[in-house]
């Protein structure tokens, strides 16, 4: 089928407005001059700036070891959460645990982040990196509640039966047919919450503390003294980071349902 | 067909006044039965029946509210599935997607921790006796709908249950396949030995491939006979309407002594064995209502006077409509020989008879 003329310029005016940003900052981070707004020619020495920024190299640690560690921890509660709601269709309070495992999606950041605040003060732990770590699994277990229970969803119960018919103990049915079914489905939640870790400023904001800065609150820091190409720079590097998850992602969970 | 009558085989399952609810509705209502030692059971009866729940339950899939199981003795009412004696093969398969069909048929062995040189004998044993052998490395989504039937057949016996439950087997499968399967099903349980439940909607499928049948309605279950028993001898006017085609009559009952009725039909009396049986209604299948050539008779038969309303060719035989005083009958007449039968026209006015054995009584 043709597209019409103004298909065409409403895809191109689209894909512009999302992705015109992204592509001047990639470019830019290739640039050699010191101006942010003035191609000086092709160089990468922001890149190599970059690997001597010390704190900045500290911050990307903080965050790839907050958003493994919540990630790890999401995926474990999110997919036990996402069992217990698909498998048991009747329980006291059902609708209020899936409302409550749900909500964490919409509510604006600034409120998860805040409450969490309160919660820590109120608990008179140092905010640091456990706190946001705690933080970061709290809000993103329910994303990859949502994933598995989706894969859940349209997974045949008869097969997890078939299996305790066959003389597996409920544990080993799961263990065995279960979780390899929904497998790709977990993988993906995992990869979605590391993301959104790995990207999240204002949740780590207001749960973060001295020695536990993470890399999108350093560059936030670094950009209130002025755009640097170097932050061109690391803004590319998360870029592609945060992109070959999500595409990995997508295809574990788009393979299955082939399947 | 009837060789197994003269020696019964002791009870394998038991099942004792069974009741299950689903919220207000009562799936299975009162339920006895018992299923002998190498025998073909069929549960048969309309979706929502409570067939499937009532086999749910001999897996170990749902406990009853009320009453007992019952296996080989032993009382497994509340004993968890994958602590029975037994297997069932899945309306939809349930073949596990992840696993090739060797690794299908093996798991329940391993799960029992079989040593892995009899695996592989016993699991090849199996794939020999559903004649899937060759497909032993595919993966479930690679196979066609009958394969993976047979594939669900392999994994269920692998473990030699003493009983296989079969949910629906043949549903799946298009015609064709369905009667060819139906037999070999048949030949494989005589073979194995093993006592199957199949749950069915099919009456066909039931009365083809079963030793005995159970009929089940809204969780009751209505007659429990050979297929014979059940065709003959319905044990009331619903059996007799699920099972075959009937002529549903209520007559006008003229006199009763000690167990006999003198009844009327079209106007036409005879008498008939009634049993204890107080109100009733009476059932003449099509195929034993015989239509009179001109002038012909036939002693000690009822005849009663009609219109021919429509006539069905259905190839081995013809249906007609008659159309008589009060009723409309179904008759069927076998198309034996092409020479010899007397088909009447549509409007043609003919005489109907039946022998009075032939009546069927049939209670509410």
């Amino acid at each position: 089928m043709r597209m019409s003329r103004f298909n065409i310029v409403s895809l191109v005016f689209g894909i512009a407005f999302l992705y015109l940003p992204i592509l001047i900052v990639v470019t830019y981070s290739f640039n050699a001059s010191k101006l942010v707004t003035v191609w000086g020619g092709f160089s990468t020495q922001w890149y190599r700036a970059l690997l001597s920024n010390a704190p900045l190299i500290d911050a990307a640690w903080v965050s790839l070891r907050v958003a493994l560690a919540s990630a790890l921890g999401a995926t474990i509660i999110g997919t036990m959460a996402a069992l217990a709601l698909r498998r048991h269709r009747r329980f006291m309070g059902r609708g209020l645990f899936a409302f409550m495992l749900f909500a964490p999606l919409v509510l604006p950041e600034i409120m998860t982040g805040l409450s969490l605040l309160l919660l820590f003060v109120a608990l008179d732990w140092d905010r640091g990196y456990w706190t946001v770590t705690l933080a970061h699994m709290a809000f993103t277990t329910s994303f990859v509640a949502l994933v598995v229970d989706a894969r859940l969803a349209d997974l045949d119960p008869s097969c997890e039966e078939a299996a305790r018919d066959l003389g597996a103990t409920a544990f080993s049915a799961f263990r065995r047919v279960t979780l390899p079914m929904i497998s790709p489905a977990v993988a993906a939640g995992f990869l979605l919450a590391f993301t959104l870790s790995l990207d999240d400023l204002v949740i780590a904001s207001f749960t973060s503390g001295p020695g536990a800065t993470t890399l999108p609150m350093r560059l936030y820091g670094q950009m209130r003294l002025g755009v640097t190409p170097e932050i061109n720079a690391a803004s590319t590097v998360l870029i592609v980071g945060v992109t070959l998850l999500v595409i990995v992602a997508s295809r574990l969970t788009r393979r299955h349902r082939q399947a | 067909m009837h060789a197994k009558e003269g020696r019964e085989q002791p009870p394998l399952v038991t099942i004792e006044h069974v009741s299950k609810s689903f919220g207000a509705v009562r799936a299975v209502d009162d339920v006895s039965l018992t299923i002998r030692e190498g025998e073909f059971f069929a549960l048969l009866g309309p979706s929502g029946c409570g067939k499937t729940s009532l086999m749910r339950m001999i897996a170990g899939f749902g406990e009853p509210d009320r009453g007992r199981i019952l296996l080989a003795g032993h009382d497994v009412t509340h004993v968890p599935p994958h602590k029975r004696p037994v297997n069932m093969m899945f309306q939809n398969y349930a073949l596990f997607p992840h696993l090739n069909v060797f690794e299908n048929v093996a798991f329940g062995l391993r799960e029992e921790g079989v040593a892995k040189h009899e695996i592989f004998a016993r699991v090849a044993e199996a794939l020999r006796l559903v004649q899937m052998q060759p497909f032993a490395e595919r993966k479930p989504q690679a196979l066609s709908g009958g394969q993976k039937q047979r594939v669900a057949l392999a994994r269920a016996i692998v473990k030699r249950p003493k009983l296989l439950l079969l949910d629906e087997p043949l549903a799946a499968l298009d015609r064709r396949l369905r009667e060819e399967t139906q037999e070999e099903l048949k030949h494989l349980q005589k073979s194995l030995g093993i006592a199957f439940l199949v749950v069915t909607h099919d009456q066909d499928e039931a009365m083809m491939m079963a030793d005995r049948i159970a009929v089940m309605q809204a969780g009751k279950v209505l007659q429990t006979g050979t297929p014979a028993d059940l065709y003959e001898r319905p044990a009331n006017r619903a059996v007799a309407r699920f099972i075959g085609d009937t002529n549903v009559i209520d007559p006008e009952i003229r006199a009763r002594l000690d167990g006999r009725a003198l009844v009327a039909a079209d106007g036409v009396a005879f008498e008939i064995h009634t049993g204890p049986a107080r109100d009733f209604s009476l059932g003449i299948r099509p195929e034993k209502l015989r239509v009179l050539e001109p002038q012909g008779s036939i002693p000690g038969a009822v005849v009663i006077e009609g219109v021919v309303e429509q006539r069905l060719y259905r190839g081995d035989v013809t249906e007609l409509r008659v159309r008589t005083a009060q009723h409309v009958w179904r008759v069927a007449m076998l198309n034996a020989s092409r020479q010899s039968t007397f088909v009447p026209d549509v409007g043609a006015r003919i005489e109907i008879a039946f022998s009075p054995h032939d009546v069927m009584v049939l209670p509410e």
